[in-house]
């Protein structure tokens, strides 16, 4: 038997994990790299809430609908020649007597290169089982929940919404170069067709996953020498204990529970 | 049957974890289990004074010193019926040697060898009844303890003599083990912050408690 038993049920382990998420705090990818026709820089941030737990023996804890509330920001500039037509203003010659023709230069206009700076945030949710692991590192007892396996995440919706956004940023982008007016929404919607579902999906989708690659919630982190009771007088020292051996599993009776068992030290 | 029960957090201490908490606490605090004269209670961090001063002077030559070995406990005995105190509800026995060093004759007369000053040594067996209680609630940080319900000498000592060591000794060992305190973040390895909402419980081999996450 062991020295010490703690359990906790499934709504237990909820408020543990959901604590462990905030611990968490936010995590951030970064990368740079085509995005549909262009070459974009970008990053996303992202943290995690809510989900509902699932134990299962021996080890695992499914959360369902998690949270993942992510920001990107993106990146690229624009070369409004590859999307809009190029026009001259024609020379105009004008005939005045006793001084001869006079011409006006032909003036053709050219684009300007537009940068693109893009935020949108949004979040999305996901189911993934995770892997009790309970570990003893630098002097620490540590329970980790580690995720098993990166799940699909769907990110049509997302990106759909992504589209929208950005053809909006766009059109406030480029509002100001003379001449663009009648051009306006073809230029957006000639930008968006090149990016495409595709584009964004193939942008986000790799930055997600490496948020979520070897995602490891920690549900327990206390040293294993514990002071219990504090100095209570000059001959009564401060009472420690020392947790030589630490478990933890998953049990199903009636109920579902995490049971952390451990020694300690006479 | 689940270990938590209704409740949704459990904490549970062996046997063996109490013995080795009350091992590490009356080690660290010794002079809770030993109580002697000035004689003996040369260093206050391992025997507390009992203070004689105000006694006649003609007295002041009598020591004494009673010393506990660290308890272990029994909470779950195979048969309760036939135990020296059967254990109750929730009650479980602790049980513990005593030394009783009665320095009979001054000091100064002992160390010359004056046969009038003398040692006398008395070992004990004790068996104490306890029941686990609450001495703080409060969510996280409250803690349980021991309570002394009532203590017998194993063995025959003669009636009269064993009832007044036993109303000696259960006084002494009352004190000795209502300064254990265990608190609640022993029961959760620190990890956790409980909110008691039953317990403590002996039983099972271990005391229990039962509550919520606060």
């Amino acid at each position: 038997m062991p020295d010490i038993t703690l359990a906790a049920d499934q709504t237990a382990v909820t408020r543990l994990l959901h604590d462990a998420e905030t611990l968490l705090g936010t995590r951030s990818a970064s990368n740079s790299g085509s995005f549909g026709p262009f070459v974009a820089s970008y990053g996303v941030s992202a943290s995690l809430s809510g989900g509902t737990v699932t134990l299962t023996p021996p080890k695992t804890i499914g959360l369902a609908n998690i949270a993942l509330n992510y920001s990107l920001n993106l990146s690229f500039g624009i070369d409004l020649n590859s999307f809009l037509p190029n026009f001259c203003i024609p020379q105009v010659c004008v005939h005045i007597p006793c001084v001869g023709t006079i011409c006006t230069p032909q003036i053709c206009i050219s684009w300007p290169t537009i940068s693109i700076p893009f935020s949108f945030s949004d979040s999305l949710n996901f189911s993934a089982d995770f892997e009790v692991l309970p570990q003893l590192s630098g002097g620490n007892w540590i329970i980790d929940v580690k995720i098993l396996s990166v799940p699909a995440l769907d990110l049509s919706v997302a990106a759909a919404a992504i589209l929208a956004a950005l053809g909006l940023a766009i059109g406030a982008a480029v509002a100001w170069v003379p001449f663009i007016g009648p051009l306006l929404a073809g230029l957006v919607a000639a930008i968006l067709a090149g990016i495409g579902i595709a584009g964004i999906t193939g942008l986000l989708g790799p930055l997600l996953t490496l948020i979520l690659s070897g995602l490891t919630l920690k549900i327990y982190e206390e040293p294993a020498i514990q002071q219990v009771l504090p100095s209570a007088g000059p001959h009564d020292p401060a009472v420690s204990i020392d947790v030589t051996a630490l478990d933890c599993v998953v049990q199903q009776t009636d109920k579902a529970e995490l049971v952390i068992t451990a020694s300690i030290a006479a | 049957m689940s270990l938590t029960g209704s409740h949704h957090l459990f904490g549970g201490i062996s046997e063996s974890g109490i013995d080795h908490f009350l091992d590490v606490f009356f080690t660290a605090r010794p002079h809770l289990l030993a109580y002697g004269t000035s004689v003996y209670a040369t260093n206050q961090n391992l025997v507390t004074l009992i203070d004689t001063s105000s006694l006649p002077s003609f007295l002041l030559g009598l020591n004494l010193l009673v010393q506990f070995d660290i308890p272990h406990v029994d909470i779950t005995p195979k048969n309760s019926a036939a135990e020296l105190l059967p254990p109750g509800t929730d009650q479980f026995t602790i049980y513990s040697d005593v030394l009783i060093r009665f320095l009979c004759g001054t000091p100064a007369q002992s160390r010359t060898g004056d046969k009038g000053a003398h040692e006398i040594t008395l070992k004990l067996q004790l068996a104490a009844l306890c029941a686990p209680r609450v001495i703080d609630s409060t969510p996280g940080s409250g803690s349980i303890g021991l309570t002394l319900v009532a203590l017998k000498i194993v063995g025959d000592t003669g009636v009269a003599i064993e009832q007044i060591l036993e109303c000696i000794l259960t006084a002494l060992l009352r004190w000795a083990l209502g300064q254990v305190s265990i608190p609640f973040n022993v029961f959760t390895l620190d990890g956790i912050s409980l909110t008691l909402q039953q317990g403590p419980v002996a039983a099972a081999n271990q005391i229990e408690v039962f509550g919520d996450i606060s």
